[in-house]
């Protein structure tokens, strides 16, 4: 058998779940049709066996927390979550025969299916593209703590339009502030353009930074420096704040239509089961 | 650069996301180190709790925020800096967690709303549009009732399948067994099975797919299921226009025990398809096809030969089956004349139905037997309908005759003479009854005896519409004094004709004429009168005897014993000799018919010689040769069909020596009409079926294959029908087969259909292999009642 624990090493362990689950999946399509041919109600079958998965899929949400008792890594439980979600898919097409509802209740168990895969799939793929993408981007920032460091970059930088001002210099770099960083430094900004990954936005607030520079003296190009590199940590700060939120705010949508997705079903079979024919 | 955190535990804070709140002065960017309490309320004070160290208040503001302050606590150890107070606020978890009820509030909402709306959205999809017409859920549900959630109680409380299959049997008819697999007796399908286990090689059915391999490892060697297919099995409502009947090939053998693939590959091989016994119509297509039609008779109208199938066979029953037309059409050019005996060369062309058998009067009335008036020159036989209708009453005054020589009576003892005088008397009731009783009566007495139930129109069948003047005017030739001899011999006493014949014969010469009456007894010892028979002989002879004999015109002074008997309007009544059918002429000359006129007036000549049975050539009752025959009037003859129907039911009954040669002379190969030359006989529990009509696919209630002709009929090539129905060229006796009564003995006209014809089009591809294409699952008609009133409770159908 050690062979086989090599195999198992060697090969990408996501091709061999998605094996593992395309062979979960041909395994229910082949029973359901045994079911079907064998003058069984197929839909009590495969309906069945789609609550099952769903139910599964929610336990990762059970896992997260119950931290105490000793049900295996989290990072596990999320694969089987991905791949169990991946096999609900097809099971889901074939409960529904491969068509569109044509009933309200129907049609709201439908939509919320498909915005529970829909904002599931989507997850799926923002946590694999964000993550490297703001662990290349500037420092690490913990999500929580971005509104207090905005606040901390504002002050600096409003203190270093006043001192500037207050040095003798021109108002240049105060009226810049006020004319564009001060709005810069006051909230979130760029937002879409940060998920796109856009420097646009920063080189343009930079260029304007740029454009006063000829007009200033040896000290107001040492306060602009130091402006500059406020504005880029800012920038950083909204590039993890438009990020890392995405990460955050997709769930929003993943979770609640779970549970009305829950209800539903659960309104669905009472209805079957109360309007059975067999 | 900028370096916006450190991460150290003395610089920053422990950040608890899984908080369900969090400092009010977060979006500021300035939040409290304390935070909310758990039920979101603001705990802050004051920035630090001043602690007592060696007589002195210490700032214990933390590192974070500072380190201690510069002004120190107040005296009495209270902190100099109180914090602002905040309005928590839910953390992002708790946010979520919000939304997640409200979603699901809002799901509960809508589920509530479309449940309580009504029907019509509870429905999980539309109806078909054969049930659209159906406004309530318990049509069919068995569960359901008026109100808008009466539904729910159903949910505890679940109704069988077998309730809700009820509710859909009250509308469709689906026989004694609804539920049954094919609605059809689960012991007659084990027959069928078997049957199929014999044909197989081996004795075993053989699973020859790998998708029924795959799908059911184990191969069965009989059915498992045994069981009730309710209807919901196979019929899924709310599929909007899908289908109602679409099952799939592998659920419709899940219950078989040979399973296949396909069509062309595993489905068994066909077994004498699609002919299961021979036709009801004997028609040999071979002989028509390469003789018969090739040469036809120069009798037939050119035009009438039928030259292709199309000419006899057309579609028939909603364009599926192949029927034939009719007899006029098709096949009349050639055979009318079988039927009305146009081609027969011998032999009288109508059925012998009443007779006046043949006795020996001589030796009769030598031994003094009284059989009354009867003439003495019939040679007739009995017929079998006169046996029936003689020995039906019980006396069984025929077969106590039957080993008689009724033409020679010298060497019988008195007790056969004594029988054939019962037989006599027998049959004078009979012609009497039948003159004077009405005559679907007098046939209905003998016919009920046979406790066969007979309907009227069936009973005016079986008498043949016979006319009263056919059976008066030869009871009137036959036996003049029909009555009075009756009344005589119930009475005991002697009849005159007996009295008569024992007087000496010259005394009977030298009586006194016989006045000309109709009760006047004829002279049984005279010579053959020409009115009580037909002239026999060719007209040739008829012209030398009528010189030199009996039928010559009397000359005056002729001392003929025709004359002696005062007949002077002799010759004038043999003119009339032949029109039986206008009664007896009066001998005294009062009837005056045209044919006297005409005769009168006529130069004596050579008398036209008269033939009722060519009179008769359109059909219906004559006389001839001491006979009252009939003839049939054309194809279906009622009155044939009539007796051939109720002689064969004869069959087996306490008549059947009765009713066994009616049908044996009506049906018999040089038979009168021919009927049974092309009306096969089937033998069926002992009785005799006559086929009058070909196959009538109306008449199946329960098939299990189904054919529609019309579409291939369309689709064949230059073949036509011949693309599938070859004829059978190979050694075989097709009228042989005929001979015996099982119709399961048979020599086709045509080869059995082979599988493989079938499979050359019907491919997945091409025209479809589907198992309902050419099966019934529902082998009973199918009785649909639409808008039929519906009585059920719970658990009862109607």
């Amino acid at each position: 058998m050690a062979w086989l624990y090599l195999v198992f090493n060697k090969i990408n362990k996501s091709v061999l779940n998605l094996v593992f689950a395309s062979g979960a999946l041909v395994g229910f399509y082949l029973e359901n049709w045994r079911q079907d041919i064998a003058l069984h109600d197929v839909q009590y079958f495969n309906g069945w066996v789609l609550v099952s998965c769903i139910v599964v899929l929610m336990l990762l949400s059970l896992r997260k927390c119950i931290v105490v008792l000793p049900l295996g890594r989290v990072r596990l439980w999320l694969v089987i979550h991905y791949y169990v979600g991946f096999v609900t898919v097809g099971m889901f097409l074939v409960h529904t025969k491969y068509r569109l509802p044509d009933s309200p209740l129907e049609w709201l168990l439908w939509t919320l299916f498909i915005l529970v895969v829909g904002s599931g799939l989507f997850g799926a793929v923002i946590s694999r593209i964000i993550p490297p993408r703001l662990e290349t981007h500037g420092e690490r920032i913990l999500f929580e703590r971005i509104p207090v460091l905005r606040a901390q970059l504002a002050v600096e930088a409003e203190t270093l339009a006043r001192d500037s001002v207050s040095a003798g210099n021109t108002a240049t770099i105060a009226k810049l502030y006020v004319d564009l960083l001060g709005d810069f430094f006051a909230g979130p900004r760029n937002i879409v353009a940060h998920l796109r990954s856009s420097n646009l936005s920063r080189v343009r607030i930079l260029g304007e930074l740029a454009l006063i520079e000829r007009y200033l003296d040896e000290a107001g190009k040492l306060a602009l420096a130091k402006l500059r590199d406020l504005v880029e940590a800012k920038n950083d700060l909204d590039f993890h704040y438009a990020n890392g939120g995405l990460l955050r705010v997709w769930i929003f949508l993943h979770i609640p239509a779970t549970y009305a997705l829950l209800m539903t079903a659960i309104a669905h079979v009472v209805l079957v089961y109360s309007f059975s024919t067999r | 650069m900028v370096s916006l955190q450190e991460f150290d535990f003395r610089k920053n804070k422990y950040e608890r996301p899984q908080d369900k709140w969090v400092c009010g002065h977060l979006a500021e960017g300035r939040p409290c180190t304390l935070g909310p309490s758990p039920n979101g309320t603001c705990r802050v004070t004051t920035v630090c709790q001043p602690r007592l160290q060696n007589g002195r208040w210490e700032c214990q503001r933390s590192g974070q925020e500072g380190g201690p302050c510069g002004s120190g606590p107040f005296p009495d150890g209270r902190c100099c800096q109180t914090l602002a107070r905040c309005t928590p606020q839910p953390s992002l978890r708790a946010k979520r967690k919000r939304a997640s009820l409200w979603a699901t509030a809002l799901a509960i909402g809508l589920v509530a709303v479309i449940l309580g709306c009504g029907d019509q959205y509870l429905m999980p999809g539309q109806l078909s549009p054969f049930h659209a017409s159906q406004t309530k859920c318990s049509a069919c549900h068995a569960g359901a009732g008026p109100g808008k959630f009466d539904w729910l109680h159903q949910f505890v409380a679940s109704v069988g399948p077998e309730e809700n299959s009820n509710l859909c049997i009250s509308c469709h008819g689906m026989g004694a067994q609804p539920f049954a697999p094919h609605t059809h007796p689960v012991e007659a399908l084990k027959q069928i099975t078997e049957s199929l286990r014999d044909r197989s090689p081996n004795g075993s059915i053989q699973t020859g797919s790998w998708v029924w391999r795959i799908a059911f490892p184990s191969s069965p060697t009989r059915s498992a299921f045994t069981g009730t297919v309710y209807c919901a099995t196979c019929h899924k409502e709310h599929q909007g226009t899908d289908d109602l009947t679409m099952v799939s090939n592998e659920r419709c053998q899940t219950c078989h025990v040979a399973k296949f693939g396909s069509f062309a590959d595993g489905h068994p091989q066909f077994s004498k398809y699609p002919y299961d016994r021979r036709t009801r119509i004997i028609f040999d297509h071979q002989s028509h096809l390469k003789k018969y039609l090739l040469e036809p008779p120069r009798t037939i109208t050119p035009g009438a030969v039928p030259a292709s199938c199309a000419d006899c066979h057309q579609l028939a029953l909603g364009q599926r089956h192949m029927g034939l037309k009719s007899f006029e059409t098709v096949c009349s050019s050639c055979h009318y004349g079988d039927i009305m005996g146009t081609t027969r060369a011998v032999g009288p062309k109508g059925i012998d139905v009443l007779v006046v058998p043949g006795l020996d009067v001589a030796t009769l009335a030598q031994r003094s037997v009284d059989i009354g008036e009867w003439p003495n020159n019939s040679e007739a036989t009995l017929t079998p309908f006169m046996r029936f209708l003689l020995d039906s009453s019980g006396e069984k005054v025929v077969s106590g005759v039957a080993s008689l020589d009724l033409l020679d009576l010298s060497k019988a003892s008195d007790a056969d003479l004594a029988k054939v005088a019962a037989l006599a008397w027998s049959i004078k009731r009979l012609f009497n009854r039948l003159e004077r009783v009405k005559l679907v009566t007098a046939i209905g007495e003998p016919v009920h005896a046979s406790e066969m139930r007979m309907d009227y129109l069936r009973m005016t069948a079986l008498a043949g519409e016979m006319s009263h003047d056919v059976i008066l005017g030869a009871n009137r030739e036959w036996f003049p004094n029909l009555r009075a001899d009756l009344i005589r011999h119930d009475k005991g006493e002697r009849t005159p004709t007996l009295n008569q014949l024992e007087k000496p014969l010259n005394d009977i010469r030298k009586s006194p004429p016989v006045t000309s009456d109709t009760n006047s007894a004829p002279n049984l010892t005279a010579s053959p009168d020409a009115k009580s028979s037909d002239d026999i002989l060719t007209p040739a002879d008829a012209a030398a005897d009528y010189k030199n004999g009996l039928l010559a015109p009397d000359k005056p002074g002729d001392k003929s014993p025709d004359a002696l008997l005062g007949n002077e309007n002799r010759k004038d009544n043999d003119k009339n000799a032949d029109d039986v059918l206008l009664g007896n002429p009066d001998r005294s000359g009062k009837v005056n018919t045209r044919a006297d006129n005409v005769q009168t007036n006529a130069p004596a000549s050579r008398p036209e010689r008269f033939d009722p049975e060519v009179w008769a050539e359109s059909g219906g009752w004559y006389r001839q040769d001491f006979a009252i025959r009939y003839r049939p009037s054309g194809h279906a003859d009622r009155f044939m069909q009539a007796w051939l129907d109720f002689a064969g039911h004869g069959y087996g009954s306490k008549q059947e020596d009765q009713l066994a040669p009616v049908f044996e002379s009506l049906a018999s190969q040089d038979a009168i009409g021919q009927c049974t030359k092309c009306h096969s006989v089937d033998t069926d529990a002992g009785l005799k079926k006559v086929n009058w009509w070909p196959f009538d696919p109306a008449r199946v209630k329960t098939r299990f294959t189904t054919f529609a002709h019309k579409p291939h009929i369309d689709a064949v090539g230059s073949d036509g029908c011949a693309t599938c129905h070859r004829l059978n060229s190979t050694g075989r006796n097709y009228l042989e087969s005929y001979a015996r009564g099982d119709p399961a003995h048979y020599a086709p006209s045509f080869l059995y259909i082979e599988k493989a014809r079938c499979a050359a089009c019907h491919t997945e591809q091409t025209s479809g292999e589907n198992c309902t294409l050419c099966h019934y699952y529902h082998v009973n008609e199918i009785a649909d009642e639409p808008g039929a009133s519906r009585h059920y409770s719970l658990g009862h159908p109607r």
